[in-house]
């Protein structure tokens, strides 16, 4: 029995000692991987003019272990073969408002409560160095989110108004080249009893083995330039409201938008000659100064136009939007509407109820500004109620209530319309009639 | 005795001569015709007073002179007695009457307070002497007898006694006799014992020559000067005191020099024309002191020197040579701070003597070892900074046994220092030479250490070591320092003109066509004597990525011989361009035989300031506290504060060698700003 106990312990151990070293032989060979405790982001990277592109510089926090942003350095260069950055032709600079950091100006000291960022050119590279609170109660807490923060959006142009390159590429190594602190605000321990960093002292989040920053460039899309939609609206007087909207524009220097009248023989809106321009960013003032486009941007925006004076009424205009680039091609044929300029008339009218009993509400519209009179006459042609006696009214639609008591007798009316336009010599006095019962 | 007395109480014949009137008339009253006959006598002669002339040249029997007025002298001649008596208060002035001196041929007596003038002639006694008063004179008292051993006796005093007999002279009855100013040891042992012994005078000589011997010290009054003559190798025997303050002079003129006995003690002049040697066999060893420290030894000979141990119980302090074991062998000790703590040195120099340890036989016959000694008496090894000269037989032409050179080339030999079971060349200051007298010679500055030298060819350099472990706090990563400088190739190859490269006066002669592998930064080592009135010394090298100290090689240790670094203890302190310098509590001892040890300034235990004076970076293989230099002294002012911060901004961005560079990467970021951010208030414990 004894013997036979040696005998297990003998297999026991063995396995023990086989299951060991395969175990240890995996820890051996297991390369932990630093975690990533923040991110460092190039994005929204976009040319702004010919000479200039913009980008922004995003920093999120991805775990617990630090909260309070320090101060960094932040270097890249041009992702383009045989590009990059020259002090000699490039200008880096950041735009103001654009951090979600306290930031202030430069002075001879080193910031104690806010921040400094300091974007700078050298041949090979731009920098972003920004300085920090001197106490973590200062600092910019990072949220642990997606987001981030926007350290802030920067500008970089070309002295001699080439086109710069709009990618870029982080300079590696990360170890040399980039550097991002996060405050403490406790004393961070070597071992217990040991203080290795005191309150307030910056770490630096790379130390290779246990914890890294990822630095990332976002690249932006392809920009492009998409309309969104393109409206005309007749607002009366032979006025024309033109108003569009871009989901995304590309390189937009503004908007040119030209008229043209189309007949029963025309074909469809892109067919026509667009002769007019009657609406020209270049002009660069009122109303036409509404039209400076964005340039290039990833959101977009509703523009509007204010408004087109078309020469006659009665006829149907279209009107073709178009944008100039920044390197001067005009884009025509971006989007169409058209648009039959009505006559001043009175173009609906209804009561409801009908027949009605107490009261009923008379619903009319008028199809371009004029001056109405309404009134109600029984079957026999008289007046029994005045409604309104050239009153002007704007292009619209209109109601009012007509109370019973102000009829004597149950039975079949007429309300008159009778319109004066204002502007339109084809017109010289519209009406309508709508015949109403009375129940009692 | 018994028959000396025998010989007085049967009175054959009794010639007396009395003289009762006035003395001065005796010399022309009572004349024996001596014209060289002998006087036969059987029984006894008393002159009871006046003057005694004429006699024969032999006397018989027994003659007595006894006159007994003081103040009165009584002259008898210096012919050969066969018994004397001399007695009584007067004078007894020996007249000159013959060459050889007053011979007594059985016995001699001098008693009672006489007072036995040898100014002219001085005294042969062939058999037994008995002297309870005085002999006086210039000239000696000669016991001697060619056939028989003789005995003296008696509590009397001799000018100068003279000790001749081959056979031996016997003190017998207790002795007690005083030697007032010389005794002469000219053949034979003059028998004592510390029963049966005699005085010997203040400032009185010893002389000794070849074949003659003492066989154990009397009792000196007080000092007492001892000379060898003859010619022959001697044996120290009782001439020499044990009490080291009573010898005064010792000169050693016998041809072949002699050997002590015993440990010597000179007080105040050593002349030697031939050799003393310390070490009469393996078994016995003594040491020749000489105490006197402004009055070298006097070498009268090309042959004179001290085989053994001779030590210099003071030392001089100047420029001069302090001479030992022969004319070529000495120490310069320019300052008392040169001497270290060394109040006394002893060189132990072993002519044909090949040095000891390994390969002692490749070099020049001759072996030293140099010890020295505090006020306490505790052995002093190190910590002097002294010239050495050294010297050894050079007979080049000749087939002489005495020839030492071993076939070596003597403009290229240099003294070299056992360490650590190794044999490592002194650099020489200037070519060995030899001279027509017989020696070859050379010296060498700077010894800091002492111990055993040789004299050999250059071979094996003095290897004077740095192993020191340093790590920067601004270069560390991960375990080892960054090399970013070096693979960057920023690193000067100069050391450039900034704090601390420039504090070394040898900056601008360094340059290095490779900066070794793994290097990150130039660094300067200080060694601080810990004696302050000296200058510090200063090594700029590299410093590895593993915390090494190397030199412009790349080697690891560093070799301060080579570099010109002095061995000795110093406070060593270690500075670089942009972290706070750190420097040791203690001296450390940079010596040969310290060589081997870890000077590791990651260990705050051993910097001034302990933990306060370095920062926790890490961690050792062992798991403790790894320390390093606190980073970011920018403008190295030995505080870290918002102007190194304002210098790292003011930089920022920059590449290149850069001292905001605190983290020695090539490029000034918020890294290195971080640094002196973090580090700020903190203040170097150099003083």
């Amino acid at each position: 029995m004894l013997a036979s106990n040696k005998y297990y312990l003998k297999i026991l151990s063995t396995l023990v000692l086989i299951l060991l070293l395969f175990f240890s032989k995996g820890l051996l060979f297991a390369q932990a991987q630093p975690k990533v405790i923040a991110k460092a982001i190039i994005k929204n990277n976009f040319l702004k003019e010919t000479n200039s592109v913009e980008f922004d510089l995003f920093l999120t926090r991805e775990t617990d272990d630090w909260k309070y942003w320090a101060n960094g350095t932040f270097q890249f260069d041009f992702d383009s073969s045989g590009y990059s950055a020259n002090p000699t032709l490039h200008t880096i600079e950041f735009i103001q408002g654009s951090s979600d950091l306290d930031v202030s100006p430069m002075t001879g000291q080193l910031p104690t409560t806010s921040y400094y960022i300091t974007p700078r050119v050298f041949t090979g590279r731009f920098s972003i160095t920004i300085a920090g609170p001197e106490t973590y109660q200062y600092c910019k807490i990072v949220p642990l989110d997606t987001t981030g923060i926007r350290i802030g959006r920067f500008r970089i142009k070309t002295q001699d108004n080439s086109k710069p390159p709009i990618n870029f590429k982080w300079l590696a190594p990360f170890d040399y080249y980039q550097a991002c602190a996060y405050k403490i605000d406790e004393d961070l321990l070597l071992m217990p009893n040991v203080v290795k960093e005191f309150e307030n002292s910056n770490i630096e989040m790379y130390d290779r083995d246990y914890k890294t920053v990822a630095y990332i460039f976002d690249k932006a899309p392809e920009p492009k330039m998409i309309i969104k939609n393109f409206k005309a609206t007749y607002v009366g007087r032979k006025r024309v409201l033109l108003t569009w909207e871009t989901e995304s524009e590309a390189f937009n220097k503004g908007f040119i938008i030209a008229r043209a009248e189309r007949t029963f023989e025309d074909g469809d809106a892109p067919s026509l000659t667009y002769k007019d321009t009657i609406a020209d960013y270049r002009l660069g003032y009122n109303p036409h100064d509404s039209l400076i486009g964005l340039g290039t941007t990833p959101t977009g925006k509703k523009y509007y136009f204010m408004y087109d004076s078309v020469p006659f009424v009665g006829l149907e205009y279209c009107w073709e939007l178009m944008y100039q680039d920044f390197f001067g091609t005009i884009h025509g044929k971006m989007a169409y509407d058209c648009i039959r300029i009505p006559n001043a008339v009175i173009v609906f009218a209804q009561s409801d109820p009908n027949p009605f009993n107490y009261k009923t509400k008379i619903t009319y519209i008028v199809s371009d500004d004029l001056y109405l009179s309404c009134f109600v006459n029984d079957l026999q042609g008289k007046m029994v109620n005045r409604i309104y006696e050239n009153e002007y009214r704007a292009m619209g639609k209109y109601d009012f209530e007509l109370d019973a008591k102000s009829l004597a007798q149950q039975g079949l009316y007429n309300v008159v319309f009778l319109g004066v336009p204002i502007d339109d010599p084809t017109v010289e006095l519209s009406n309508a009639v709508l015949k109403i019962q009375l129940v009692k | 005795m018994d028959g000396f007395k025998k010989h007085i109480k049967p009175i054959y014949l009794i010639i007396v001569l009395f003289y009762f009137i006035n003395p001065y008339f005796l010399s022309s009253q009572y004349n024996f015709d001596n014209t060289g006959g002998k006087l036969q006598n059987n029984g006894i002669i008393r002159v009871k007073s006046g003057h005694t002339r004429g006699l024969p040249d032999t006397v018989g029997g027994k003659i007595e002179f006894l006159f007994n007025v003081p103040n009165l002298f009584q002259e008898f001649p210096g012919v050969t007695y066969n018994k004397i008596l001399i007695s009584g208060a007067s004078n007894k002035d020996i007249a000159p009457v013959r060459t050889e001196p007053l011979t007594s041929l059985d016995s001699i007596w001098i008693l009672n307070n006489a007072i036995l003038l040898t100014k002219e002639s001085g005294v042969d006694a062939r058999a037994s002497v008995v002297n309870e008063a005085y002999v006086k004179g210039l000239k000696q008292f000669r016991i001697i007898n060619e056939d028989k051993s003789q005995n003296i006796q008696g509590r009397g005093e001799f000018n100068i006694l003279n000790i001749d007999n081959p056979n031996g002279v016997d003190i017998v009855n207790s002795g007690g006799f005083l030697v007032s100013k010389k005794l002469e040891l000219s053949r034979g042992e003059l028998r004592n014992t510390s029963e049966n012994n005699f005085r010997m005078g203040d400032s009185a000589w010893i002389v000794r020559h070849t074949g003659a011997s003492l066989s154990t010290e009397p009792v000196f009054d007080k000092t007492v000067n001892v000379q060898y003559v003859g010619n022959g190798e001697m044996q120290s025997s009782g001439e020499l005191p044990s009490d080291s303050t009573v010898l005064q002079i010792l000169k050693v003129e016998n041809k072949g020099g002699v050997t002590l006995t015993k440990d010597v003690t000179v007080n105040d002049t050593l002349l030697l024309a031939d050799v003393i040697r310390t070490e009469p066999d393996s078994n016995n060893k003594f040491v020749l002191t000489y105490t006197n420290p402004t009055k070298d030894p006097i070498f009268t000979t090309p042959d004179a020197e001290i085989d053994g141990s001779f030590r210099r119980k003071f030392l001089r302090f100047d420029s001069s040579r302090l001479i030992f074991n022969n004319p070529y062998t000495y120490a310069i000790i320019e300052n008392p701070q040169a001497a270290g703590s060394m109040k006394e040195m002893t060189f132990r120099v072993k002519p044909r003597t090949f040095p000891p340890f390994l390969n002692g036989t490749s070099k020049v016959k001759r072996s030293f070892e140099i010890s020295a000694r505090d006020e306490n008496f505790n052995l002093v090894q190190t910590g002097m900074n002294i010239t050495l000269g050294w010297g050894w037989r050079h007979l080049a032409d000749t087939n002489d046994a005495r020839h030492e050179t071993n076939s070596l080339q003597v403009p290229n030999l240099r003294l070299q220092r056992w360490v650590n079971n190794e044999w490592y060349d002194l650099e020489k200051a200037e070519d060995a030479q030899t001279d027509p007298s017989g020696w070859g010679s050379g010296y060498t500055t700077n010894i800091n250490a002492l111990g055993h030298f040789a004299i050999g060819m250059p071979g094996n350099l003095y290897l004077l070591a740095l192993k020191a472990l340093v790590y920067l706090e601004g270069a560390y990563r991960y375990g080892s320092m960054a090399d970013d400088l070096n693979r960057r190739g920023l690193i000067p190859k100069t050391p450039p003109d900034i704090y601390p490269y420039n504090l070394d006066p040898k900056r601008t002669q360094y340059f290095v066509d490779v900066v070794p592998d793994s290097v990150i930064d130039w660094i300067v080592v200080e060694f601080r004597n810990k004696n302050t009135n000296l200058k510090n010394q200063y090594l700029t090298c590299f410093l590895r990525s593993d915390g090494k100290i190397v030199n412009r090689k790349g080697v690891y240790p560093v070799n301060l011989y080579n570099e010109g670094i002095d061995s000795g203890e110093y406070y060593i302190a270690v500075r670089h361009r942009n972290h706070l310098a750190i420097v040791t509590e203690e001296p450390v001892r940079v010596y040969p035989e310290t060589r081997d040890a870890l000077i590791d300034f990651t260990k705050p235990e051993i910097l001034l300031g302990r933990t306060s004076a370095a920062k926790p970076i890490g961690f050792n293989a062992d798991g403790s506290l790894l320390f390093g230099l606190y980073a970011g002294d920018v403008n190295a002012d030995g505080v870290i504060d918002f102007n190194d911060l304002i210098i790292t901004w003011d930089q920022r961005d920059l590449e290149g060698y850069l001292i905001p560079d605190v983290n020695l990467s090539g490029i000034v970021t918020t890294k290195d700003f971080n640094f002196p951010w973090n580090n700020r208030g903190i203040k170097s414990t150099v003083p």
